[in-house]
């Protein structure tokens, strides 16, 4: 019933998400030739609409498997044709919610391992090890652990083809590098990673030992880069400074190429090996690697991803009563290359917060920015120890944001950001299987939140209400799973999306307070020719009371906004955009900022 | 070598020691990594300093029961660390040889993946914490300076070293001899008995103590049948509305990080503000491993609480209050049947052994 990205959110870690929230379509293959040190060479090998950084390259390099998220099917594309299959065929959204995401080929470039969201009835969130053939035939369900492991990413393929490397997300959080037996599906875990979420992991090319990255304290923090013997006998770290370190892949020349700021600027580093050991100084191959993502080798060709476009804050103004917008849609000012999260205006109207990673310290703490609601100079930075952020709301007083989404130890939850102290308060931990919160907002009396709760059956999903000072919940009203919510300006009406079989879903409006029955005033269907409902778009009142502000998203990602007069009406098309995530509508009604999270990336090849 | 067996005296055991420590299969064989019991890591770290081969936990095993490393030869480290006890104590606070620690004796076992040791973290290493056993006064009490010379005096013992260091030499080794049988290039030869060697053999014995194989390893391998419902419904509440992983999670069932639970608040005992000096870390200790925690009664740093049943109800109304309890912890306001629950599934945390293997 959720959508795909619905799911992606409350709990993939953005290292893959980035790669899957690309738009779907065809990219053409590119011809981009650099040059750096005397014997190094790069070339861009795929750019474009619908690149899609999620999975590995074949051991020849010819092949790059991905997921065509036109269906949520795992694909392999050739690099030198740009031609692309489909290695599964689960239908389309409507006939499944299932898809697959992350991937690694065999050793003999014959089947591909892959990571598939399949929810169970008691768990929303579940994700299985599975292994397809290039030349067809039924996907093989290798590992399948519902409840006790959640999430998993498969790494690598071992060189002797039995194991695949994969990080298990235990569901205390916690993350293990195990290797599992491809024809048992037994998980020996090598090590465990506490609440440590590993970056990328590699095979040496004997297959003797794998390279990770992790945050080097707590769950996000720089990394550091590590080497550890596959019988488990010992560890070596091969980066452990203050520098973000960050593994791209392992040459057969016995080179590990890892990603590193340790200049100050982000460039890709050549580090030799021999036996799990550093032999010899690593040396910089390429200066100013801004936004690069690892992808994996083949033989000695490195490929990784550069992002050419990030998650930026859009603002503008809008006019709802006739539609269209008063002022262009623009994005924020601020350096190009930082990602930008959600994003909420203060109650004064005059300041807009909103989080953002910045570089080249890729790893480096979340951050929340304050700044003028104009999009004038930046009044305050504050870090913040997030994995992910979900939903950013401002009190009523102004003094501090509520924060949805993954705090510290990769807890999802309700966090308080108090912001003259900068300290961070945990108000609410989700329940065991739970999604994040959604639409949190305070209540008049700001001492209780109301949202959006998803949890696996028995427990009620719905409308809750959290009191603050007491942790204590009430379901206000039982509802199927919501897409997003807002309470009226007076405090009498509450507006909600919330979804229907099919990917369908209908936006309605009941009393804040009461039994009596919901209107509905739309009825989403991703077969309309504006698209289904926007998963991320949000729900927003106008200060009059008169419109809800919602959106619309297609498979594409191209996006629509929109406003529908509470009393009845046709809906007014206010702006098209692309990626478009949680509208928050400034409380003057006019002005408006979302977070484009349209991320694009190149796939290039770097050989010596 | 059983603990039957060390207890019948010094020379015999030796002599048994010495005969398997130089089988040649042991001698040459091949001890590291250890298999994983399932649940645990195959990862374990380790010194380099000194292969880890069966001699040498042979001789770190006979180490362990060696009343002779105390200063009056009264006690040894598994006068504490008792094996039938899943190598903790029965006791609140054992008695040292001068004094006491004023500390519970936790379990060793599954000891070896820590990175810090004792409740207050003093030690990073096992060795390190060996000796700091041996030579404090509150434990074995006897200065390091004589670990050497005790053990040289006993037949079998450069045997015993021999075996389990021939044909390499030790980082850490370097000291003086005993008895004054350097080799010509200043190294010590290879039956040469240094404390460090001693506390190379004891980590390389303790390592070997792993806990796994549990009902909840079972579980959590996807055997869905190893845990009974109230165990799952206590697992559930473990994860969840318990907060009990917030600190007591991955396949340990601990953090690795130091918290204050406001148990023995006003005492004597700083805790980890006496290794850090910082006022903010007093009241705070190891977050323990569950493993074996059914095993492993009293508890707590102090061994102030007897049973599990005071431990959950402790954390229930939200653990004791003081300037610096640790975030985490906030009254649970549980039903009796979900102390139960919690309960029934802190059992399912046994190994496969038992308590006493």
């Amino acid at each position: 019933m959720l959508r795909n990205f619905a799911i992606l959110l409350v709990l993939v870690p953005a290292a893959v998400l980035t790669a899957c929230l690309n738009e779907a379509g065809r990219g053409g293959t590119a011809a981009a030739v650099a040059t750096h040190a005397s014997d190094i060479r790069t070339w861009r090998a795929w750019s474009g609409e619908g690149v899609d950084l999620s999975g590995a390259p074949s051991p020849d390099g010819k092949l790059l498997s991905y997921v065509d998220w036109e269906t949520g099917d795992l694909a392999v594309r050739e690099l030198e044709t740009g031609a692309h299959r489909r290695l599964t065929a689960k239908g389309t959204w409507q006939d499944s919610e299932e898809y697959a995401l992350a991937s690694v080929f065999a050793p003999d470039g014959n089947a591909v391992a892959y990571s598939w969201f399949r929810p169970q009835p008691d768990q929303l969130i579940h994700y299985e090890l599975r292994v397809v053939e290039l030349d067809g035939g039924e996907p093989r369900v290798v590992y399948s652990n519902p409840g006790n492991v959640p999430y998993l990413v498969p790494m690598a393929w071992s060189p002797d083809g039995r194991h695949v490397l994969t990080v298990l997300y235990a569901a205390d959080r916690t993350t293990q590098l195990a290797l599992v037996d491809v024809a048992s599906g037994e998980a020996q875990v090598l090590k465990s990673l506490g609440w440590r979420e590993p970056g990328k992991a590699v095979y040496s090319p004997d297959g003797g030992f794998v390279a990770y990255d992790v945050p080097a304290d707590g769950t996000n923090s720089p990394r550091d880069l590590f080497v550890l013997a596959t019988d488990g006998s010992r560890e070596m770290p091969v980066a452990r400074d203050v520098a973000d370190d960050r593994v791209l892949g392992w040459l057969t020349s016995g080179e590990l190429v890892f990603l590193s700021d340790r200049t100050g600027r982000p460039g890709i580093w050549s580090q030799p090996m021999r036996a799990g050991r550093p032999a010899g100084a690593a040396t910089l191959l390429v200066p100013d690697a801004w936004a690069v993502r690892g992808i994996g080798a083949a033989g000695n060709r490195l490929m990784y991803g550069v992002a050419v476009e990030s998650p930026r804050v859009i603002a503008g103004a809008i006019d709802a009563e006739r539609g269209g917008v008063l002022v262009e849609l623009a994005p924020l000012p601020h350096q190009s290359a930082d990602r930008h999260g959600p994003l909420d205006w203060s109650p004064d109207g005059r300041a807009l917060a909103y989080t953002f990673r910045a570089v080249p310290q890729q790893a480096a703490l979340m951050r929340v920015m304050v700044r003028g609601a104009d999009g004038g100079s930046a009044a305050r930075e504050i870090e913040i120890e997030f994995e992910r952020v979900r939903h950013v709301r401002w009190s009523p007083d102004g003094g501090s944001l509520l924060l949805v989404g993954a705090g510290p130890q990769g807890r999802g939850g309700i966090y308080r950001l108090v912001l003259a102290s900068g300290q961070l308060e945990r108000i609410a931990v989700n329940p065991p299987g739970a999604t994040y919160a959604r639409s949190p907002e305070w209540d008049g009396d700001a001492r209780s939140i109301r949202f959006l709760r998803h949890e696996p059956p028995p427990a009620p999903t719905g409308l809750v209400s959290l009191d603050v000072a007491s942790g204590e919940e009430r379901l206000l009203r039982a509802l199927p799973p919501g897409v997003a919510a807002a309470r009226s300006p007076d405090g009498e009406w509450q507006a909600v999306i919330v979804a229907e079989p099919r990917d369908r879903a209908r936006l309605e409006v009941f009393p804040a307070d009461g039994p009596a029955a919901a209107r509905t005033l739309v009825h989403f269907d991703p077969d309309d020719a504006h698209g289904g409902v926007n998963w991320q778009g949000g729900l927003n009142w106008t200060p009059d009371g008169r419109y809800l502000i919602y959106s619309r998203s297609q498979l594409d990602g191209r996006g629509t906004v929109w406003a529908i007069p509470v009393a009845g009406g046709e809906p007014r098309l206010l702006f098209e955009d692309r990626s478009i995530a949680e509208v928050r509508l400034h409380p003057d009604g006019r002005r408006i900022a979302f977070t484009r999270e349209r991320e694009r990336f190149e796939l290039w090849v770097l050989e010596r | 070598v059983t603990g039957t067996l060390v207890r019948t005296g010094g020379c015999a055991v030796l002599a048994v020691l010495s005969a398997a420590a130089s089988c040649t299969a042991h001698r040459a064989g091949k001890a590291w990594p250890l298999p994983a019991p399932a649940g645990l890591d195959l990862y374990m770290p380790a010194p380099e300093a000194a292969a880890i081969t069966p001699a040498l936990i042979v001789l770190g095993q006979h180490l362990f029961h060696e009343q002779r490393l105390s200063a009056d030869g009264s006690m040894s480290c598994a006068s504490c660390h008792r094996p039938d006890r899943a190598f903790s104590d029965t006791v609140a606070q054992p008695a040292g040889v001068y004094g006491r620690t004023g500390r519970n004796t936790p379990s060793l076992r599954n000891v070896g993946y820590a990175s810090s040791f004792a409740w207050d973290g003093r030690s990073t290493s096992i060795e390190e914490h060996v000796l700091h056993a041996i030579s404090s006064p509150g434990e074995l009490a006897l200065p390091l300076h004589e670990v050497a010379g005790r053990l040289d005096a006993v037949p079998g013992y450069r045997d015993a070293f021999r075996q389990a260091f021939g044909g390499r030499r030790s980082r850490r080794d370097g000291g003086a001899s005993a008895r004054g049988d350097a080799r010509p290039d200043g190294a010590p030869d290879d039956a040469h008995i240094t404390s460090d060697r001693v506390a190379l053999a004891l980590g390389a014995y303790i390592r070997t103590l792993r806990s796994g194989d549990a009902p909840v390893d079972r579980f959590r391998a996807g055997d869905i049948a190893a845990l009974g419902a109230n165990a799952r419904a206590g697992l559930a509440l473990f994860l969840g509305r318990g907060n009990c992983a917030a600190c007591h999670a991955g396949p340990l069932l601990r953090d690795g990080q130091f918290r204050n639970t406001g148990v023995g608040w006003g005492g004597p005992d700083a805790g980890r503000a006496l290794v850090t000096g910082r006022p903010e870390d007093r009241g705070r200790f190891a977050t323990p491993s569950l493993r074996d925690v059914a095993c492993t009664s009293p508890y707590m740093h102090d061994g102030s609480m007897a049973t599990l049943e005071e431990v959950i109800d402790f954390y229930d109304a939200g653990g004791g209050a003081n300037p610096y309890l640790d975030g985490e912890i906030t009254p649970l306001h549980l039903q009796p049947y979900e102390k139960e629950a919690l309960l029934a599934f802190l059992e399912t945390l046994t190994g496969a052994g038992g308590c006493a293997h």
